[in-house]
C-alpha cells in the first residue's frame, strides 16, 4: 500500500507531499496503480522544475518507494495549481483503488 | 528532472532474493539402448534413479542403480510382476 500525505499552506493550499510504499497492486511491469501515482508525482515534480522558478526540496528512494517534495519559499500561482492537480489525481486514484493499494494520511511532521 | 519510472511505486523484481529458479544439470536417463538390440557384455542399457526398470536375466546394477549387461546378447525390456519391469540380455545362440 501507498501511503499519500500532503501539507498545506494558511490558505488551504498543498505545498508539499510524502508518498511512501509499494501498491503491491500487481508485480513489477504490471502495477498499474503503482504508475499512475509514479506518473502523477514525477511529473509535478518535474513541471515544477521545467514550468516555474521555485525552489523545493526533494527525496527519493526507489527501492523503498518513498518521495518526498516540498516547495520552499513562497510558491508561485503555477505551482500552487501543479500541486493542486496532483492532489486532484491521487484523491481519483484513492477513490477507485482504496482500499488495499493507496490511502491518503495525516501529513507527519 | 525526475526519470519517468512508471514503476517507481512497485515491488521491484530482484529486490530481496527468490529462493527458487535454480534447477541441476539433466543427467539425460532413460534408456540407452533398444528392445530387441543386441549388446556386448558391459553396455550400458538403462540410466535411472531408483529401479524403474529392474535388473532381470543377465544384466546388472550398479551402485547408481543404471543397468549394464553382464552377457553379448539379445537385449529385452519385459513385465515383471504386475506392475513392475525388468530388462533381460539373451544369449544369442551360437
Amino acid at each position: 500500500m501507498i501511503r499519500v500525505s500532503f501539507r498545506y499552506d494558511d490558505n488551504n493550499d498543498p505545498i508539499a507531499f510524502r508518498c511512501e510504499g509499494h501498491a503491491g497492486y500487481d508485480r513489477s511491469g504490471r502495477d498499474i496503480v503503482c504508475s499512475a501515482v509514479s506518473i502523477l508525482t514525477i511529473n509535478t515534480v518535474n513541471s515544477v522544475e521545467s514550468f516555474t522558478e521555485d525552489r523545493f526540496t526533494l527525496e527519493t528512494d526507489e527501492k523503498r518507494g518513498y518521495m518526498y517534495f516540498s516547495l520552499n519559499d513562497e510558491p508561485s500561482d503555477d505551482s500552487r495549481l501543479l500541486l493542486k492537480s496532483l492532489e486532484l489525481g491521487i484523491k481519483g486514484i484513492v477513490e477507485e483503488y482504496g482500499n488495499r493499494f493507496i490511502k491518503l494520511v495525516e501529513w507527519e511532521v | 528532472m525526475l526519470r519517468m519510472n512508471l514503476q517507481f511505486f512497485a515491488h521491484k523484481k530482484g529486490v530481496g532474493s527468490t529462493k527458487n529458479g535454480r534447477d541441476s544439470e539433466s543427467k539425460r536417463l532413460g534408456p540407452k539402448r533398444a528392445d530387441g538390440q543386441f549388446v556386448k557384455a558391459g553396455n550400458v542399457l538403462f540410466t535411472q534413479r531408483g529401479t524403474k526398470i529392474h535388473p532381470g536375466l543377465n544384466v546388472g546394477r550398479g551402485g547408481d542403480d543404471t543397468l549394464y549387461a553382464l552377457v553379448d546378447g539379445t537385449l529385452r525390456f519385459e513385465r515383471k510382476g504386475r506392475d513392475k519391469k525388468q530388462a533381460s540380455v539373451y544369449p544369442v545362440a551360437e
